[in-house]
């Protein structure tokens, strides 16, 4: 069975996101005044074939633990989602 | 084991485009002919090497973050027998972001705080403390106006960097430990990319794995502004490597 997640890493909040203000100064100076902040996260969809959730589950934070993230910088947010939500 | 005899291995990833640069700097500039470049799918080549040196570049595009995926790819069991056997590793510019990635050296490199692509000469201060290879012989050939036996002040350098992701980031208070262990070897004298504590360079608590995001293998012919101080620092590392490796 296909099971279907979504992994969002990130900077963690006390690292500076240079592309977010980056990006947000560009709105700024091109008329969106009120936007305060921008921050960039990127996301990652995984389609584990696992017989049960658990393991399909076990395996994705393993992925995204090891290998989608880097502890040091990041932070990652796991999520089940249908197959229909995925991108492809 | 005398510096002529170190095997050198050039990794070269999908990507990487600082290989042939550091190739020409090696084996013609320095005129190390035990210099190799191997294809980073290549089977155990680590029984053949005493040191591997990581060129820069965009190995697999950067995809994912800077380095993440050539860290995680096949050749980094090969670097790490290298280093687990008592050779060195040298990961310049993309080599230290995979580095870094694979946690053989500590710290993360992201982007630049201007949010730009950083192409440019840099005055950095080489920590001779910090950076045991200046101890060789080639350390008083190349920097003999103040020779590291007697000279606990830093050597002034020019390298050229380029990179977009150079910005040298570490959590919490490890910088603490990394000073007190004297691992960061080379800082910018005035950083372009916000990285913290001017770092430009570190090495591994071993004290053989080094990465460093300036290229020294761009300093090696005095054309235009790179000067030759590449030449001395990558002379330095061979020596120190010829000095701690008995493989």
């Amino acid at each position: 069975m296909t099971h279907h997640f979504s992994v969002t890493t990130s900077l963690k909040k006390e690292v500076l996101d240079a592309e977010g203000r980056t990006i947000c100064d560009t709105l700024n100076s091109s008329g969106f005044k009120t936007v305060r902040s921008v921050a960039v996260a990127k996301t990652i969809f995984l389609a584990v074939e696992e017989q049960t959730t658990e393991k399909a589950s076990e395996v994705a934070h393993k992925v995204a633990k090891e290998f989608l993230c880097n502890p040091v910088s990041h932070v990652y947010t796991l999520t089940a989602i249908r197959e229909e939500d995925a991108p492809r | 084991m005398n510096t002529k005899d170190v095997r050198v291995a050039i990794i070269q990833f999908p990507g990487s485009n600082c290989d042939e640069d550091l190739y020409f700097a090696v084996r013609r500039v320095l005129g190390h002919r035990n210099t190799e470049k191997v294809w980073y799918t290549t089977e155990d080549w680590s029984s053949r090497f005493d040191t591997v040196l990581i060129p820069g570049g965009f190995s697999y595009g950067d995809f994912l973050r800077a380095g993440a995926l050539a860290a995680r790819s096949v050749a980094l069991a090969n670097i790490k027998k290298i280093h687990d056997r008592g050779g060195t590793v040298l990961g310049i510019c993309n080599g230290f972001q995979i580095l870094t990635e694979s946690g053989l050296l500590p710290g993360a490199l992201l982007k630049n705080d201007s949010g730009r692509f950083i192409c440019q000469q840099t005055d950095l201060n080489l920590i001779e403390t910090s950076f045991s290879a200046l101890k060789s012989p080639a350390w008083d050939k190349y920097f003999s106006s103040t020779p590291a036996q007697s000279s606990p002040k830093p050597q002034a350098v020019r390298f050229p960097i380029a990179h977009g992701e150079g910005r040298y980031f570490l959590p919490g208070d490890s910088l603490a430990r990394l000073r007190e262990n004297k691992q960061i070897f080379l800082q910018y004298q005035s950083t372009p990319n916000g990285s913290l504590d001017d770092i430009a360079g570190v090495r591994s608590e071993s004290g053989r794995v080094f990465g460093l995001m300036p290229h020294p293998e761009r300093a090696v012919n005095g054309l235009g502004e790179s000067g030759t101080d590449g030449i001395g620092f990558l002379q330095a590392f061979l020596d120190f490597t010829a000095e701690v490796c008995h493989t």
